[in-house]
């Protein structure tokens, strides 16, 4: 494909992602302020 | 045709990154945050319609007392754990038209209340609430209350172990009272240290004013207690009253530690054993002439009100004859 077609398609993965990201960063911050301690510790992934 | 292979690697690799960008995140704290909707945790969630006065199917213990308070009814409210003692207060002396819930909350005049802790103990200052249930006030609490002039009387009526929880998986299974301020105040950091696996220790905090969070203050001992924002990847320890914790350990995920080698059940809290244990308050304005609000406080320390508390699952203050 052109470089420009290219170059075109990684901006718009790159804004999708960053929009993505940050939308799923505030979403945790907001359910980190409300969320049981119990199932904080409970939920623990390791 | 080698350029398009490579542009579509490129497109592929940058994708991927911020699917398993998402991902970790998400499994690494955004599904710790949601709330585990087992069996277990429901049991001890307090929903206000669960544990509603005068209502047939509800799970708060019924006393059938031949007291009836008439007159000018103590309005009373308290902290979000100890709800299910003033429900049942309520329900066992007071008359059945007092309460009104429009399906979220407590209207304003409903004599029950439901503010949670800081909300209980601004309100008593404030003269809405006659009675709250609740457990040592915080020092800011206090401030407020003598900003505001008001002398607030405390009589406990109840005992509550204020417990350590960590994931049941930990292999530890009890601290002694040093190792948790120091975890605390930041000076332990591994769970190595303490026999457990090379871990680094995450020690959660509540909100302040919170109930649970003044009683860990008091617990400090003065000692510093700084929030620690840098160990999120380490296995969590925290803390929170026996009434929400004990009917869960077992499928709930969590486990609550012995604290000098003494487990945190109803005997122990009973004979004094375990040594982190919190009075049960019912607070009110030393100036506030309702002649009921003696009644009440009386009841709650009758044989009928303490069999009630511990019916609830707390430990009551008095010897039940």
């Amino acid at each position: 494909m052109s470089d420009k077609k290219f170059y075109t398609i990684l901006v718009i993965i790159l804004i999708l992602g960053v929009i993505s990201t940050v939308a799923l960063t505030i979403y945790t911050a907001q359910l980190y302020d409300k969320c049981s301690i119990i199932s904080y510790i409970a939920n623990e992934p390791f | 045709m080698k350029k398009l292979h490579n542009q579509l690697l490129v497109i592929v690799g940058l994708i991927m990154f911020f699917v398993c960008l998402n991902m970790g995140i998400y499994n690494l704290f955004t599904k710790r945050c949601i709330s585990d909707y087992s069996d277990g945790l429901k049991a001890k969630s307090i929903e206000l319609d669960r544990y509603l006065p005068f209502v047939e199917d509800s799970e708060l213990v019924k006393v059938d007392s031949e007291l009836m308070l008439e007159g000018d009814l103590p309005v009373l409210d308290g902290a979000a754990a100890l709800y299910p003692i003033f429900s049942a207060t309520v329900h066992a002396i007071y008359p059945q038209d007092c309460v009104h819930f429009d399906g979220e909350n407590f209207t304003e005049e409903s004599v029950l209340q439901y503010r949670n802790t800081r909300g209980a103990y601004k309100a008593i200052v404030d003269g809405d609430i006659d009675i709250a249930i609740c457990v040592k006030p915080s020092e800011e609490q206090l401030a407020y209350a003598k900003e505001k002039g008001v002398e607030l009387e405390f009589v406990p009526i109840g005992k509550e172990a204020f417990v350590f929880i960590v994931n049941k998986d930990n292999p530890v299974d009890g601290l002694t009272e040093d190792e948790i301020r120091d975890i605390y105040a930041g000076e332990i950091t591994n769970w190595s240290k303490v026999g457990g696996d090379n871990k680094l220790i995450s020690p959660l905090q509540r909100n302040q004013g919170s109930g649970s969070q003044t009683a860990m203050l008091s617990f400090m001992n003065g000692r510093e207690m700084p929030r620690d924002y840098n160990s999120f990847l380490g296995s969590a320890i925290g803390f929170s009253f026996r009434f929400y914790v004990e009917g869960i350990v077992e499928d709930g995920g969590v486990k609550m530690l012995s604290v000098n080698g003494v487990y945190p059940n109803v005997e122990n809290i009973k004979n004094d054993s375990y040594p982190v244990v919190q009075n049960i308050y019912a607070v009110y304005r030393k100036e506030n002439t309702n002649e009921n609000i003696p009644i009440v406080i009386d009841w709650l320390l009758s044989d009928e009100g303490q069999q009630m508390i511990e019916d609830t699952g707390y430990v009551g203050i008095n010897v039940i004859e």
